[in-house]
């Protein structure tokens, strides 16, 4: 089943709480099972670790509900076992198409490949923007759903 | 129940279009590939009659009013639907803003609908500006509160669609 990743910012406010009203989607992008599963796979260490953020829906704070979110010190992380994945697939990539001579644009495994690196670089991109353009700002998550 | 609640979701919605389908000979459900659309396959498809889409929409919405572009064509006319499943007990307006960038990525469909949760009031406001930016499509929300409602029409047990509603959090 796809996972869903989205990049939301948030205006805080005064009390550091996370309003609703004030969320803004910057980009998101849709990956893979294999790809999330790859990423939280443990054997590579620890993986990347999920939390719940309380939501709340108004500027009221009268009610809230939870999103999962990476921790903000994962994400680079995260990027970084993406790229590893992307290598292994684009060697994988390389290796198929050199032993086949049958392999004409828009074959399936043309597509497959073309669909994967889709997602990843979308993700990619996703986790980069987070790590450089909002690294300091705890109003910035990467979501997952 | 699998572990992936995500998965749960769409395959439960699926057995209730699914099921709908059996009782309307011109409804097809249908899923696309992981590679040939832009979602990677998560979203489920319906080619419906005019006359569905309408009494699904009165069905589900109790204040619904027939589309303009749709409301004097042929009820024997077919809609392309796109059905994005919310497995989420609470919809917020980030998950409208992505709603709303995929229609732009399923220009072939003429409905979407966003099935499943409660709209906090942030998403709704998202919801009905996402319908004026595209009054040529039908654009609906079904809450998780009519869900029952579709199952009961549709002949599909409750037990078989929400085993363990108390699960699904979030």
């Amino acid at each position: 089943m796809p996972v869903d990743f989205y990049l939301v910012k948030y205006e805080l406010d005064p009390d550091g709480a996370y309003i609703d009203t004030s969320s803004d989607l910057i980009c998101s992008i849709t990956v893979s099972d294999e790809i999330y599963d790859a990423i939280m796979a443990t054997e590579h260490g620890d993986p990347p670790q999920i939390s719940s953020l309380e939501v709340f829906e108004e500027t009221d704070k009268n009610k809230s509900f939870e999103v999962d979110c990476f921790q903000p010190n994962d994400v680079s992380k995260i990027r970084d076992r993406l790229r590893e994945i992307f290598r292994d697939k684009v060697s994988a990539a390389a290796r198929e198409f050199e032993n086949s001579s049958t392999d004409l644009p828009g074959s399936e495994s043309l597509e497959r490949y073309f669909s994967q690196f889709r997602a990843i670089t979308g993700l990619d991109e996703l986790l980069s923007l987070k790590v450089m353009s909002y690294g300091t700002d705890a109003g910035v998550v990467v979501r997952v759903a | 129940m699998s572990d992936k609640r995500g998965k749960d979701g769409e395959h439960r919605a699926l057995l209730l279009f699914s099921a709908a389908a059996l009782r309307d000979d011109k409804l097809e459900v249908m899923r696309h590939s992981k590679t040939n659309s832009p979602d990677m396959g998560e979203d489920i498809f319906l080619s419906a009659t005019n006359a569905w889409v309408q009494r699904f929409g009165a069905d589900t919405n109790s204040d619904y009013k027939e589309h303009p572009v749709f409301k004097d064509r042929d009820p024997a006319s077919n809609r392309n639907v796109r059905v994005d499943v919310k497995n989420r007990k609470v919809v917020d307006k980030p998950h409208v803003q992505k709603f709303k960038a995929d229609i732009k990525k399923h220009g072939d469909c003429d409905t979407h609908i966003m099935f499943g949760g409660r709209l906090s009031a942030a998403a709704k406001a998202e919801l009905e500006e996402v319908k004026q930016d595209y009054p040529s499509k039908e654009i609906l929300h079904v809450s998780q509160d009519q869900i029952p409602k579709l199952a009961a029409n549709w002949g599909v047990s409750q037990t078989t669609l929400f085993p363990k509603p108390d699960e699904d959090s979030k």
